[in-house]
């Protein structure tokens, strides 16, 4: 009989179901892109529905289902905190006291009302225990160092280990509330943007500032010792009491309240946006070079939320000791479902390691047939193309400077579209930019577009010497080869994806046709969705933003759909008012 | 008398704006009753064990920056071992 294991992860952000079938991954799944609630933190039925659905069993068939959080330590440190902050703390206990009392604290009963009729084992993995198997576990090396750092798990907000075979030790900690992740979050308030949410926007203004602020921030907010370690100075921040990130002395530093949502941004926020995400870099490139220090070893891991500031990921390849890293592409708390699966089963268990992963396609999947039904349903004009014919006629819109819908296989795992649901576009058009950003996802104009590269030209483009198959590594492009304008930042980065055949044949035989048509073996390739909306998932979900943006065409699997040719919406509504803006 | 009437509100003039009003109310008073409750416990506990701690200085966040040789701090093994800790929330 086979061993199943259900790992899941809910009740703050990005709530997930995994589910290993004797230590492989079968499936996972963000419960967001089945409840099209951007962030959904609520328990994740759906996708556990789902995620049983795919292995063919019943909640009543699983053998253990782990949480991937201690919640009696992390009510421990809020306890502590409001004790901490007494009286400021006031508001925060009013707010959150009754959801820990009616919710959060019953974890066990609620995981036994959603799975009846499980009667097994619910168990329990620190929240950096869950980061550093989601990432370890599944990498492809047998010894590796782990790091993870996030905003806050129980108490850890960054811890370092290593991994060995199927065994993980964590050696060290920093404890809340000095965080990395909770930093930048405080920045991200900060500049106006959306907490938990938009911390990417912060990395992509970056590069248009100067990291003014760096020196003063080192001297006085952020305490970094040689060995990476860290402390925040407090009272400029106020996360730690109340509702809000930052405190009045915060305000003093950078002369000004923060930026109001949605407003104009100038220099100001542009220089403190890179001036954090350098204090950023600084930091997590001096725990990389001490943490080869203390292990000796090469190979490092990483998870937790910070491990997808790509930036800094491509800094420590460059330049710290370490010569591969793997960072799991649900690097946030999504992926700790995956890692407290893992650690169950591996580590607790005892049992073998699997295959590593070369991909993150882990979600629903949809039939030719049960797309050809949906179309139909809605009165869709379509073109069922083969395969070469589709291939040859989507690299040809494309290069035409069309954008194109692209539903493929199976739904990514993470925060990334990866050639599954993703909208395409021709990297060489210099207005590709703003149309993608102003009238497909209807986003702010500063908003960069990633490229998706064949593996094997990337080091003709990128100086990058490894492959990154998450878009998790940010590389400059190469000096003679900035002919790709739509994927090239201000300071000529570009967030890469490298892309193979094995990994994902019909998404490579797409950019190697486009390749064969105009000599650049890259497309850009950024979520199929608009700005709020979680990433689609069903040929409706395509269909609808397919049919409410200006894409031009929508290739469904093998079907081909034209814009122009297709009736209008029988229920259109606009899609502002149903995405909250992120 | 009230769950009298929540019955037969229940029961026949469910989805009417009567009823919505009816409940809103309740959950607003539950609300205020809430909030005068979970502040008799915040002034009553935290704020004893808060006032405390400020007395004899002490400060379970660790937020104070005298000079240490490093800031990270050991990951202590859960004293159940690894196999005994996971059947449990702490």
């Amino acid at each position: 009989m086979p061993t199943h294991v259900l790992g899941l992860s809910c009740y703050y952000h990005d709530s997930a179901a995994a589910l290993l079938r004797d230590g492989e991954i079968v499936a996972a799944c963000q419960e967001e892109r089945l409840s099209r609630k951007k962030h959904d933190s609520d328990f994740p039925s759906r996708a556990v529905k789902y995620v049983l659905r795919e292995a063919g069993i019943g909640p009543g068939d699983l053998d253990a289902v782990g949480f991937y959080d201690k919640p009696l330590l992390k009510f421990e440190r809020m306890l502590s905190t409001y004790v901490a902050t007494f009286p400021r703390s006031f508001n925060s206990f009013r707010t959150a006291m009754p959801v820990w009392i009616k919710e959060k604290l019953w974890v066990p009963s609620s995981i036994r009302k959603e799975l009846r009729p499980y009667s097994g084992p619910i168990l329990f993995a620190e929240h950096h225990m869950s980061h550093a198997a989601s990432c370890f576990l599944v990498s492809p090396f047998e010894d590796a160092a782990i790091l993870t750092v996030d905003g806050v798990g129980e108490w850890a907000t960054s811890s370092f280990g290593v991994g060995h075979g199927n065994d993980i030790k964590l050696f060290k900690e920093i404890r809340f509330p000095h965080s990395l992740g909770l930093l930048y979050s405080a920045f991200t308030y900060y500049l106006g943007f959306k907490v938990n949410s938009a911390e990417y926007k912060v990395m992509g203004l970056a590069p248009y500032g100067k990291p003014v602020h760096f020196e003063r921030i080192m001297k006085e907010m952020v305490h970094l010792m040689p060995d990476g370690s860290f402390k925040l100075d407090m009272k400029y921040f106020a996360y730690d009491a109340g509702l809000r990130m930052t405190s009045g002395a915060f305000d003093e530093f950078f002369g000004g309240p923060p930026r109001k949502p949605e407003s104009w941004m100038s220099e100001r926020e542009f220089d403190i946006a890179a001036s954090v995400q350098k204090v950023c870099e600084e930091v997590v490139l001096t725990m990389a070079r001490y943490i080869h220090k203390e292990t000796g070893l090469t190979n490092l891991c990483m998870a937790g939320g910070v491990a997808l500031n790509c930036v800094a990921n491509g800094r420590i390849i460059r330049e710290t000791p370490m010569k591969n890293l793997f960072v799991q592409p649900a690097a946030g708390d999504a992926g700790g479902a995956v890692g407290v699966a893992h650690y169950l089963y591996n580590t607790i268990e005892k049992k073998p390691r699997g295959k590593s992963w070369t991909h993150s396609y882990l979600g629903p999947e949809y039939s030719d047939d049960e797309i050809r039904k949906y179309l139909d349903g809605v009165g869709a004009r379509y073109e069922l193309l083969p395969r070469e014919e589709l291939l040859r006629r989507t690299a040809a819109r494309l290069s035409e400077g069309h954008v194109v819908g692209w539903f493929q296989g199976r739904l990514e795992f993470g925060p990334r579209a990866l050639g599954g649901r993703s909208i395409l576009g021709d990297p060489r058009d210099p207005k590709m930019r703003d149309t993608l950003n102003m009238k497909i996802k209807f986003r702010e104009g500063f908003r960069p577009f990633a490229p998706s590269v064949l593996a094997e030209k990337s080091a003709d483009w990128f100086e990058l010497d490894c492959e990154s198959p998450y878009m998790l590594l940010v590389a400059p492009v190469r000096e003679g080869k900035r002919t790709i304008p739509a994927v090239t930042h201000v300071d000529h980065s570009a967030r890469v994806q490298t892309v193979t055949r094995e990994a994902s044949p019909l998404y490579y035989d797409l950019i190697a046709e486009f390749d064969r048509q105009t000599g650049v073996p890259i497309l850009i390739n950024t979520s199929f969705n608009v700005r709020g909306e979680p990433i689609v998932c069903t040929p409706h979900d395509a269909y609808l933003c397919f049919m409410r943006t200006n894409m031009d065409e929508l290739v469904l699997g093998p079907y081909f759909l034209e814009k122009p040719a297709q009736p209008p919406l029988k229920e259109d509504v606009d899609w502002r008012t149903l995405f909250e803006l992120d | 008398m009230v769950v009298t009437l929540e019955l037969l509100l229940r029961r026949f003039a469910r989805g009417t704006r009567l009823y919505s009003a009816w409940t809103h109310g309740f959950e607003a008073i539950g609300a205020v009753w809430t909030s005068v409750l979970l502040g008799l416990v915040y002034f009553l506990s935290v704020s004893v064990v808060g006032l405390g701690m400020k007395l004899f200085a002490k400060d379970p966040l660790d937020r104070g920056l005298a000079s240490e040789p490093s800031f990270w701090r050991v990951h202590e093994p859960n004293p159940l071992g690894d196999k005994a800790a996971v059947r449990h929330q702490f």
